[in-house]
């Protein structure tokens, strides 16, 4: 199960949030590991945000080519 | 002409209402019902219909207002803009063709913009290039155990403790699109992505990742399937430790506006090299097939939510 939020933020900057719960069942044991059979759950929780380039530089720069380059700020845990 | 018209109904230009973004009361569309002649209520809903990723709805909402006033230059471009997005291009261009052919000087900057949205939409081959350099900090990057100790054939054995590190990272990936030239828009696609990993102090952990991939897409109405080739190559702590080569196919049917039923069934075969950071890597090698269905749901053209369910069969 997983849900993700995207925030539009002024300037083209974004922040997407996403949050993963899961349930893994195996069907035999890793023996290398242990004669028990394992069960994971997992939660992931990951936040991102993105700033252009040129939204951090003064408006006079006028660096429209800064406009392919993004910032990226991520979180996960 | 069209100019005037529009400061007479006060429709803002899109690019202007970009710039000043302002809060709107909601429309219902009961209150269009109540005042179907009103062009600013039309055109306002029909942004919102956009906004609400109902496309096809605001298509007919601009429509509707231009059978009732033909020459609103901003309402035509916003249309042409909206059929561009449900890739109608041919209509796209004819509606383009009929703002130049007012002469609104406010419209042609638009245009322009538009008519090169159309002819980057039309051409057969894309290829997209994107390259990424980063740092990492990770505050267990081996994933040991936080109980420091770990089994080994039902033996506990100490793990040591966790330890942080930081990491340099890049990664580079080249893909293509290649229309096949049919109306529901059937096309190859494919590309190679290049990952390296550089940790600071934990040098077993330095990763290289190559991964390739060759597919088609075909289309029907809702529904569109694309089996593909994959191949990965890692190399871990500088030796060649994980080869995996196999196919997968993928097949996506719109149930709605805004769910979307996704299966996937890949096959690969892993090919798992001892090195001596896993001395018992190739234990591991063998086929793996995964089968998925999922249930993709947009609650809103901001908030997505899927649930899924995965069988994996893997033998080694």
């Amino acid at each position: 199960m997983s849900g993700r939020v995207i925030w539009a933020l002024d300037q083209g900057r974004f922040l997407t949030s996403d949050i993963t719960a899961g349930l893994k069942f195996y069907d035999g044991a890793d023996t290398l590991i242990s004669s028990r059979t394992r069960r994971d759950e997992t939660l992931r929780a990951r936040v991102t945000l993105g700033l252009p380039i040129n939204s951090l530089l003064p408006e006079t720069a006028g660096h429209d080519w800064f406009e392919n380059f993004l910032i990226l700020l991520s979180g996960e845990y | 002409m069209a100019a005037m018209l529009l400061a007479c109904v006060g429709l803002p230009w899109p690019a202007d209402a970009q710039q000043e973004p302002r809060e709107e009361p909601r429309i219902k569309y009961t209150d269009v019902l109540k005042d179907p002649d009103n062009i600013e209520l039309n055109f306002r809903f029909a942004r919102q219909q956009v906004a609400d990723g109902n496309v096809k709805g605001a298509a007919a909402t601009l429509e509707r207002i231009l059978l009732i006033q033909p020459d609103l230059a901003v309402v035509r471009v916003f249309y042409a803009a909206v059929l561009i997005r449900l890739d109608s291009l041919d209509e796209a261009e004819q509606q383009l063709d009929l703002v130049s052919a007012s002469g609104d000087p406010r419209a042609s900057e638009q245009v322009e913009r538009y008519r090169d949205v159309i002819a980057d939409r039309r051409q057969k081959t894309r290829i997209s290039v994107s390259v990424a350099a980063g740092g990492q900090y990770d505050t267990n990057p081996s994933a040991t155990p936080a109980g420091n100790s770990l089994l080994v054939s039902d033996i506990a054995v100490t793990s040591g403790d966790t330890d942080d590190d930081y990491a340099r990272l890049g990664q580079s990936r080249v893909a293509f699109t290649y229309d096949l030239g049919y109306q529901a828009g059937h096309q190859l696609f494919g590309g190679a992505t290049f990952a390296v990993t550089d940790q600071v102090t934990e040098q077993s952990l330095d990763l290289t990742a190559v991964a390739l991939n060759f597919g088609v897409t075909y289309r029907l109405q809702d529904f569109e399937i694309s089996p593909e080739l994959l191949v990965t190559d890692v190399n871990l702590a500088d030796q060649q430790y994980f080869l995996s080569m196999g196919g997968r196919v993928t097949a996506e049917y719109r149930w709605s506006q805004e769910v979307r039923l996704v299966g996937l069934l890949e096959g690969v075969f892993h090919d798992y090299d001892s090195i001596s950071v896993s001395t018992s890597a190739d234990e591991y090698s063998g086929s793996q097939i995964d089968a998925e269905i999922a249930v993709k749901y947009l609650l809103a053209p901001e908030i997505r939510l899927q649930a899924s369910l995965r069988h994996t069969d893997k033998r080694a």
